[in-house]
C-alpha cells in the first residue's frame, strides 16, 4: 500500500535506499526497530517489555511516549543510527502470546492465503511481526485508519533535517521493500527465504506482490490485493489509497488524528489526546443519561398506567354496582308492581270523603 | 394519592436536586392542555407561559413551588447548576400556584445546550412566610433547592414533577 513518492521511486529503482526522503515518525519503525528505540531512549513505562506479551493499550502508550522524546531526538540523530536498527530490523522475533501477538496471529491468517506461494509459509511468518512497521500494525490491527504516505508528503516537503533522517522509511511498503531488498541487503532478506526483492528491482515484480499482501493487503480495510496481483493491479491499488487520503485534512478515525497532527505540529499530541477522551467520556455521559431519561419516562408512564388501570377497574366495578342496584329496584318495581299502587289505592280509598 | 418515586431516581432528579422523599401531596402541573408526566418532552414554546400547578392538601397548609433547572448551561458541564425559574410561596392546598405569593417571577424553559430536566418542588410550609422572610435570591444561577429548602425550614419535598425540554430549531424558539 501507500508508496508515496519516495516509495514510487524506490520502487522503480530510481532511488536506494538512503536518499529516500525520511519522515521521523515512529510508526514507521517496525516493531523490532521501535523496542529498540524504546530501549535505548525513552524513559517510558513499556521499556523493555516484550510487545507480544503486550496488549494494544500498552503498546499504544509506549508509541506515544517514544514518539515524544523521538521527536527531541530526531535532529541530532545520526546515519549511523540507521545502519544498526536496520540490522536489528531482521531479528526473527519469538512471538509469544498475549494481545499484540494474537493481533498478529489473526493477521496472519488474514493474510496467508495471499501470501507468497505455500512454499515457505514459516520463514515468512516468523520474521513479520518484527518488521510490520508500528503503522501497518496499527493500521491492520484496525486502531487507526490513515496513510503515512499523505503524512510522509508533508513531512518529506517541510523542513530539511526530516530529509536527513536517519530512522525510518516513508512508508510501510518501502519499508517493507527496503527491509528485503536495500538496507539488509541479499542476506538479510535471503534468510526470511526471499530473494531479494523491491527496492531497484523492477524484474521482481511479482514478488514484491507477493509480498505485498503482508504489508498492502492490510492497509485501509477497503484495499484488498490479492498474491498474484500484476504490479499494475498493486500500483493502482496503491494509487487510490493515497489518492484517498492524500488529503491532510480529511477527518481519521479516533487515536491517529491526534498523532498525525502531533506529528506535524509537535506538542500538541498530549492535548489533543486528552481533548479527545475527554469527549468520548462526555459522550458516554450523555448517552448514559439519554438511556436513564427514556428509563425514567418509561417507568412514569408505566405508573400511569398501573393507576389508570387500577382507577379502571374501581370504576368498572362501581359501574356495576350501580347497575346491579338499578335493576334490582326495576325488578322490584315488576316483582310487584301492586305494592306500590295498592298503597296508593289504599290511601285514596282510605281518604276522608 | 403518591406518585411513584422511581422515575425521580432514575432520572436523576432525586440525588441532583433534592434528596429521597415520600410523596405526600398530589401535584398536577400542566401546560395548557397538556399535562405533565415526570420525564415528558415540553417544547420550550409551549412553556413559555406559567404552567397550572394544582396541588392537593389541606387547605389550611401552605405550600412552597420552586422550579429549577439542574442542567445549566449544558447537561454535561452544568456549571451554572441550579438555574432558577420560579418561586411560589403560600400556596394553600386544595389550590393552585396562582393562589401563592409570587417570589421569583416565572421563566420559561430556554435550554441553550442539550436535553434540560426542569425540576417543580413542592415543599409544604410550616408556618406563612411573611414578605421579605423570602427575599428573592439575587441570581437565578447557582441555585441550590437544597439550601433554599434549609434556609427556610421546608424540610423534604412534599411533591416532585419535571419535565424534559430542549432547544427548538432556532426560528421558533420563544422565551
Amino acid at each position: 500500500m501507500d508508496l508515496g513518492d519516495g516509495g514510487e521511486s524506490e520502487r522503480k529503482g530510481a532511488a536506494p535506499p538512503m536518499p529516500l526522503a525520511r519522515q521521523g515518525s515512529v510508526y514507521s519503525l517496525t516493531f523490532d526497530e521501535f523496542q529498540s528505540t524504546l530501549g535505548g531512549a525513552s524513559g517510558g513505562g513499556g521499556l523493555g517489555k516484550d510487545f507480544g506479551s503486550m496488549n494494544m493499550d500498552e503498546l499504544l502508550r509506549s508509541i506515544w511516549t517514544a514518539e515524544e522524546s523521538q521527536a527531541m531526538a530526531s535532529a541530532s540523530a545520526a546515519p549511523a543510527g540507521e545502519l544498526q536498527r536496520q540490522g536489528s530490523l531482521t531479528l526473527p522475533r519469538t512471538l509469544s502470546i498475549k494481545t499484540v501477538d494474537e493481533v498478529w496471529r489473526d493477521f496472519v491468517r488474514d493474510a496467508s492465503p495471499g501470501a507468497a506461494g505455500g512454499g515457505e509459509p514459516l520463514p515468512k511468518r516468523q520474521p513479520t511481526l518484527g518488521e510490520m512497521t508500528l503503522e501497518d500494525f496499527l493500521v491492520r490491527a484496525g486502531v487507526v485508519r490513515e496513510n503515512p504516505a499523505a503524512a510522509a508528503a508533508v513531512d518529506a516537503a517541510v523542513p530539511p533535517p526530516l530529509a536527513a533522517r536517519p530512522i525510518q522509511v516513508v512508508n510501510n511498503g518501502s519499508m517493507f521493500f527496503e527491509n528485503f531488498g536495500g538496507a539488509n541487503g541479499a542476506s538479510g532478506a535471503s534468510a526470511m527465504g526471499f530473494a531479494p526483492v523491491g527496492i531497484g528491482d523492477p524484474s521482481h515484480p511479482t514478488m514484491g506482490n507477493g509480498m505485498m499482501p503482508g504489508v498492502a493487503g492490510m492497509g485501509v480495510g477497503a484495499v484488498t490485493v490479492g498474491p498474484l496481483d500484476t504490479s499494475m493491479g498493486q500500483l493502482d491499488s496503491v494509487g487510490k489509497v493515497n489518492g484517498e487520503l492524500s488529503s491532510p485534512v480529511e477527518p481519521v478515525p479516533y487515536p491517529f488524528e491526534g498523532v498525525i497532527r502531533g506529528r506535524r505540529s509537535g506538542g500538541h499530541v498530549e492535548k489533543v489526546v486528552e481533548r479527545r477522551q475527554r469527549r468520548m467520556i462526555k459522550n458516554r455521559e450523555s448517552a448514559a443519561r439519554s438511556r436513564a431519561r427514556k428509563q425514567a419516562y418509561t417507568m412514569e408512564l408505566e405508573a400511569e398506567v398501573q393507576k389508570l388501570k387500577e382507577q379502571n377497574e374501581e370504576l368498572q366495578k362501581k359501574q356495576e354496582e350501580m347497575l346491579e342496584m338499578q335493576k334490582n329496584k326495576a325488578l322490584e318495581v315488576i316483582n310487584n308492581p301492586y305494592g306500590h299502587k295498592k298503597r296508593c289505592l289504599r290511601r285514596t280509598l282510605t281518604g276522608p270523603w | 394519592m403518591s406518585r411513584f418515586v422511581d422515575p425521580l431516581v432514575v432520572g436523576r432528579v432525586i440525588g441532583e436536586v433534592v434528596d429521597l422523599f415520600v410523596p405526600s401531596v398530589a401535584m398536577a402541573v400542566a401546560y395548557g392542555p397538556k399535562d405533565i408526566s415526570n420525564g415528558c418532552h415540553i417544547k420550550p414554546s409551549m412553556a413559555a407561559a406559567q404552567p397550572l400547578v394544582r396541588i392537593s392538601g389541606r387547605r389550611n397548609d401552605l405550600y412552597t413551588l420552586v422550579m429549577t433547572d439542574p442542567d445549566a448551561p449544558s447537561p454535561s458541564d452544568p456549571t451554572m447548576r441550579e438555574y432558577l425559574h420560579w418561586i411560589v410561596v403560600n400556596i394553600p392546598g386544595g389550590t393552585d400556584a396562582t393562589k401563592g405569593d409570587t417570589v421569583v417571577p416565572y421563566m420559561g424553559p430556554a435550554p441553550p445546550v442539550g436535553i434540560h430536566r426542569y425540576v417543580l418542588v413542592l415543599f409544604e410550609q410550616k408556618t406563612r412566610a411573611v414578605d421579605g422572610m423570602t427575599a428573592a435570591p439575587a441570581d437565578r444561577a447557582y441555585f441550590s433547592t437544597r439550601a433554599f429548602a434549609a434556609a427556610h425550614d421546608l424540610g423534604l419535598p412534599v411533591a416532585v414533577v419535571y419535565f424534559n425540554s430542549q432547544k427548538e430549531p432556532a426560528h421558533n424558539r420563544r422565551r
